[in-house]
Formats: structure tokens, C-alpha cells, sequence
């Protein structure tokens, strides 16, 4: 029953990295737009969850994390709109480097990891009540 | 009659154990199916049958240490890596580990069956017969 515990911690931290990789995804989404507020500053930079592996000493397991968000280091797209307040002398507003197509692929993604790993939640959790039904 | 050290409960109780142990890797698999560089392991099944024909060393005189039935030598998980690489250097495919995760819980719950079966059968014995 240990291992099996474990397997359930292990499942819920899968869970726990798809979830804020969903975060990220929804706070990209919602800054597709978001230009600076002067000429010269930078907009929304679009963000990119890192996972990594790391071993857990009390479940002695390779659980996953979000290790760090790092920064998207592809240039902004420029678009002629000269009343804007972030418009350079040229009369060009800096984008962000968010593109909507991307990033539904991505959440759909983070969205199939999740299930699988919901789908391997189900399965421990059916073994277990296997193991309780010797008590029957 | 210790029923605990009887072959078939220390059998099934190994068998449920490795399975368990299996579920625990197949589990860190999918958990890390988006891990850069990170490649799936497994692990194998012990020889059960050779458990099954020499199950344990006999004791020839009284002075000899039991060997622990059903002490399982603790296997460590191999790398087994599905199929090529993603991008990112992954090597999990999340289908693979669910038919592996869907395969060990139908043993499990075989062996877990057996093992039902058999405290049945001690208790139509601690009946007798009624």
C-alpha cells in the first residue's frame, strides 16, 4: 500500500506542473494585447514554463515541478498605429510576442497530460481498493 | 501453521508488492511525460517460476538461519526508453505507459483475487466445511 500511496503523490505533482502550466498559458492569453504604455518600454514578453524532475526523499520518488518561467526571447511584431500612446517616431507600436494559435496547442497539451495523469490516479486508486477488498 | 509464511501468501504478497513498485515508475513516467531530457524506466518482474521450483533453501539441521520467504531482492528500475526522442530529449510516450499502467493493474488484481481466494479457503477450513 506504501508504493502505492506514493504513485498517488507522484500523479498529484504531474497534476500540480500541468496546472500552473495552464496558469502561464491563461496569463499569455490574456496579455495577447497588453502594449506598453510609452514609447521606448517593452510590452507583455510571453512566458515559458520549464519542467523538471526531482527526487523526493520522504516518498524516495522522481516527482515533476515547475522548476522556473522563463522569458520568450523572440522579437516583437510591429504594427504602423501612430495615435498610440506607445508609438515610436516612426509611428510603430511594439506586440506581443503571443500568438493565440501556439498557445491553444499548448493547452491542449497541458490539458491531454493532465487527464493521463488523472487517468493514472484512477487506475492506483482502484488497485488499492483491490488490496481492501482481501478484507472483505 | 504460520498461514503468513505458507508459499502461496508469501508468493502473492511479493507479486502485489512488485506491482505496486512497478505502478510507483509507470506513475513517475507520466508524471514526467513533459520533462525535458528525461527517459522512461520500468521495471522487470523477478523469476517467479525459479521461486516456484526451489522456493527456499532447506534446512538440513535446526542450527540453520530460515531464509525470509517472499523477501524479494529489491530490483532498481531500468532505463527503457519509448521509441525516439522528442525535441526536448523526452523519451516517454503517455500511451505506452497507460497500457502499461492498465497491465499491471489487471495482474494486480488477479493476484489479489488469488489471494482472496485463498483466506476464503482457510475460512471454509476454519468452518469445517459449513
Amino acid at each position: 500500500m506504501d508504493d502505492l500511496n506514493t504513485a498517488l503523490a507522484i500523479s498529484a505533482s504531474g497534476m500540480k506542473a500541468q496546472s500552473g502550466r495552464i496558469r502561464i498559458v491563461a496569463e499569455n492569453l490574456a496579455n495577447a494585447n497588453s502594449t506598453a504604455s510609452a514609447p521606448g518600454l517593452d510590452p507583455y514578453r510571453r512566458q515559458v514554463p520549464v519542467f523538471s524532475t526531482y527526487l523526493d526523499n520522504d516518498a524516495d520518488a522522481n516527482m515533476v515541478r515547475m522548476s522556473r518561467i522563463e522569458l520568450d526571447p523572440t522579437a516583437f511584431a510591429l504594427k504602423f498605429d501612430p495615435s498610440h500612446p506607445a508609438a515610436n517616431a516612426e509611428g510603430y507600436v511594439q506586440l506581443p510576442n503571443v500568438n493565440p494559435l501556439i498557445e491553444m496547442m499548448d493547452l491542449r497539451e497541458a490539458q491531454r497530460s493532465y487527464e493521463a495523469n488523472l487517468g493514472a490516479l484512477d487506475q492506483v486508486r482502484s488497485m488499492a481498493a483491490a488490496t481492501l477488498r482481501i478484507l472483505e | 501453521m504460520d498461514l503468513m509464511k505458507s508459499s502461496l501468501f508469501a508468493n502473492l504478497a511479493g507479486r502485489l508488492q512488485f506491482l505496486a513498485a512497478r505502478t510507483n515508475v509507470v506513475a513517475e513516467n507520466i508524471a514526467n511525460a513533459d520533462t525535458p531530457g528525461y527517459v522512461a524506466r520500468d521495471l522487470k518482474a523477478p523469476d517467479f517460476s525459479s521461486r516456484v521450483s526451489a522456493h527456499a533453501l532447506k534446512i538440513t539441521n535446526p542450527r540453520h538461519i530460515a531464509a525470509a520467504p517472499g523477501a524479494a531482492a529489491a530490483v532498481r528500475p531500468h532505463l527503457a526508453p519509448d521509441g525516439e526522442a522528442s525535441l526536448n530529449g523526452n523519451k516517454v510516450s503517455v500511451e505506452t505507459q497507460m497500457m502499461k499502467l492498465s497491465e499491471t493493474r489487471m495482474d494486480y488484481q488477479l493476484a489479489s483475487s488469488v489471494y482472496r481466494k485463498g483466506v476464503e479457503l482457510i475460512r471454509l477450513a476454519a468452518r469445517g466445511g459449513r
